[in-house]
């Protein structure tokens, strides 16, 4: 089996803009490491839905990605273990309306810092990250919503397992500006401890600067539940696969977005292999 | 085999003294009805047996096919042939009942189930307990109606084949048809070397697998350990008539404290 995504060549530079649209964003892959350094924004464009994976690069710089006009679909970020700081901003125009999946279950250190501007009228975003941390690691991911237009919708789901020595952090801020009317911004954080030694903590901030809008929060960090543990472990599961049944079935709801089965299949195994 | 033996059994439930000193003996083969008053002890034994960790063995033993069960891990109380049905079954998010079920019949083997194997039993169970299909491939208990959770216990029973399998209400939430199910597949799954412990406040379960024996939890003590007779006049007269003819004095349940509410809660996920 082959994967339909197609990594995708550089065709278009306007100066410090590369720009990529149309049909050849269906399943294509774009991956930073192949930028001329100089490149500070992208644009992405189709009328047709896009279906994206990102492989961001170790370039400290800041990228811009635009999301043109009427441009739907989904982008999924894939990290690899040498990428520790990411820092982007996307910016949806007006109905723009992207889902974004991030993976992220490799053994690496991570400084993660995202934010999304929706700056059109019915621009629209989903955000599911999931999120293993052991063997000692740091991620830190911040990830916020800007709602710079009215009739905007943000809903934020990161999902995080921290085992070991290690440390989780989830911030951010959803804010809705003046005058933004009809905006609606959700954050939701949950965070699963497995060792005592692990640190982790959910921040989700909301900035709310108008009164006709929807917005919610809610984080949380615990242990496993305990009722959980022993009904499967009461048929038999030991308490460490009955844990990794448990972190799987936390973390593997992200890959569902993908919707090609090599890359779902290998997001799969590495879940597995790190379990 | 299935001998179960317990011996001056003292259990809490934090710290509150639940059992005090049951001693109890269940053979292969025996199919024993267990009855009490609500609060009395029934479900802290179950519990107890199984390993829940919020339940505290303070004093005395238990043996299961001359192993000492206090030393066992609850996932190796389970390989060892101990199965506990629960009364209210958990709804744990993420993780499918397939998968679920694949996991627990791996550990006990050495070679790991076939895809094709697997479903191929959960099919037939499924259609043996009259459940749809699907509901395997759904998150583990989350979503299932009252009985549907039931009849996945006696599913997982069915499948795992435990040696001493206990029931605790497993008939509750169940309308006629279900406990009917439920019962047919309890006698299925009786045998000479198997035993079963079975909680029921309704003599309509005890009517359809016809017990062998009956035990009856006051004060968290075995109260009462005779032939199944005593199983008719608990469901038509309750149990005032053993303090009248028997002198044994039936503490009233403790109520519980409630709360009107609270601003938070530290949760477990």
């Amino acid at each position: 089996m082959t994967t339909t995504f197609k990594t995708l060549s550089i065709d278009r530079i306007e100066g410090n803009r590369l720009i990529f649209s149309g049909a050849q964003l269906k399943h294509a892959v774009i991956d930073e490491k192949n930028f001329p350094s100089d490149i500070t924004e992208v644009l992405l464009s189709s009328f047709q839905p896009i279906n994206l994976i990102i492989r961001p690069s170790s370039f400290n710089g800041q990228i811009n990605y635009i999301i043109g006009e009427n441009t739907t679909g989904k982008i999924i970020h894939l990290f690899d273990n040498d990428i520790h700081h990411f820092a982007r901003i996307y910016r949806l125009e007006e109905g723009a309306q992207i889902d974004f999946a991030t993976p992220d279950f490799e053994q690496a250190d991570r400084d993660f810092n995202l934010q999304i501007d929706l700056v059109g009228t019915n621009a629209k975003t989903n955000w599911f990250l999931s999120a293993l941390v052991d063997k000692k690691h740091s991620k830190v991911y911040d990830i916020s919503f800007l709602h710079k237009s009215g009739h905007t919708f943000a809903d934020m789901q990161n999902y995080g397992v921290i085992i070991d020595d290690s440390k989780l952090f989830f911030s951010g801020t959803s804010a809705i500006f003046e005058n933004m009317s009809r905006a609606e911004t959700h954050q939701t954080a949950k965070i699963i401890i497995f060792d005592d030694k692990a640190m982790a903590k959910a921040d989700p901030i909301l900035a709310i600067h108008h009164n006709d809008v929807a917005a919610s929060h809610a984080a949380t960090v615990g242990k496993v539940n305990s009722d959980h543990l022993f009904y499967m472990q009461s048929r038999g599961i030991s308490e460490l696969d009955t844990k990794r049944l448990i972190t799987k079935g936390y973390l593997e709801p992200v890959i569902k977005f993908i919707d090609d089965a090599v890359v779902a299949d290998q997001l799969s195994r590495k879940l597995e292999e790190a379990l | 085999m299935a001998k179960l033996v317990i011996s001056n059994l003292h259990v809490k439930v934090a710290d509150k003294i639940i059992l005090n000193g049951v001693n109890l003996t269940i053979n292969d083969g025996e199919v024993v009805a267990l009855l009490g008053p609500n609060g009395h002890g029934k479900s802290t034994l179950l519990n107890a047996i199984m390993g829940n960790p919020n339940y505290v063995v303070t004093e005395g033993s238990i043996e299961f096919d001359g192993k000492n069960v206090l030393e066992m891990t609850v996932d190796q109380r389970s390989r060892a042939g101990l199965f506990l049905g629960m009364q209210a079954p958990s709804e744990v998010p993420g993780v499918i009942n397939a998968d679920f079920i694949r996991a627990a019949l791996n550990a006990r083997t050495d070679k790991p189930i076939s895809p094709i194997k697997l479903f191929r039993l959960i099919e037939k169970a499924s259609k043996e307990m009259q459940m749809p299909l699907d509901l395997s491939n759904r998150n583990l208990n989350e979503g299932f109606s009252g009985g549907e959770k039931k009849r996945n216990e006696i599913l997982q029973m069915k499948l795992l084949k435990p040696s001493f399998a206990m029931l605790d209400e497993i008939d509750s939430g169940l309308d006629v048809d279900g406990i009917k199910i439920i019962a047919d597949q309890i006698n299925n799954e009786k045998a000479p070397t198997r035993a079963f412990l079975i909680i029921s406040h309704y003599a309509r379960l005890y009517d359809l697998i016809n017990p062998t024996r009956a035990i009856v939890m006051i004060n968290g003590q075995v109260a009462v350990d005779s032939d199944v007779s005593v199983i008719q006049r608990i469901d038509t007269e309750g149990y005032e008539w053993l303090a009248r003819e028997k002198g044994i004095r039936i503490e009233k349940e403790q109520p519980r404290i409630s709360t009107l509410g609270t601003c938070a809660v530290k949760e477990s996920i």
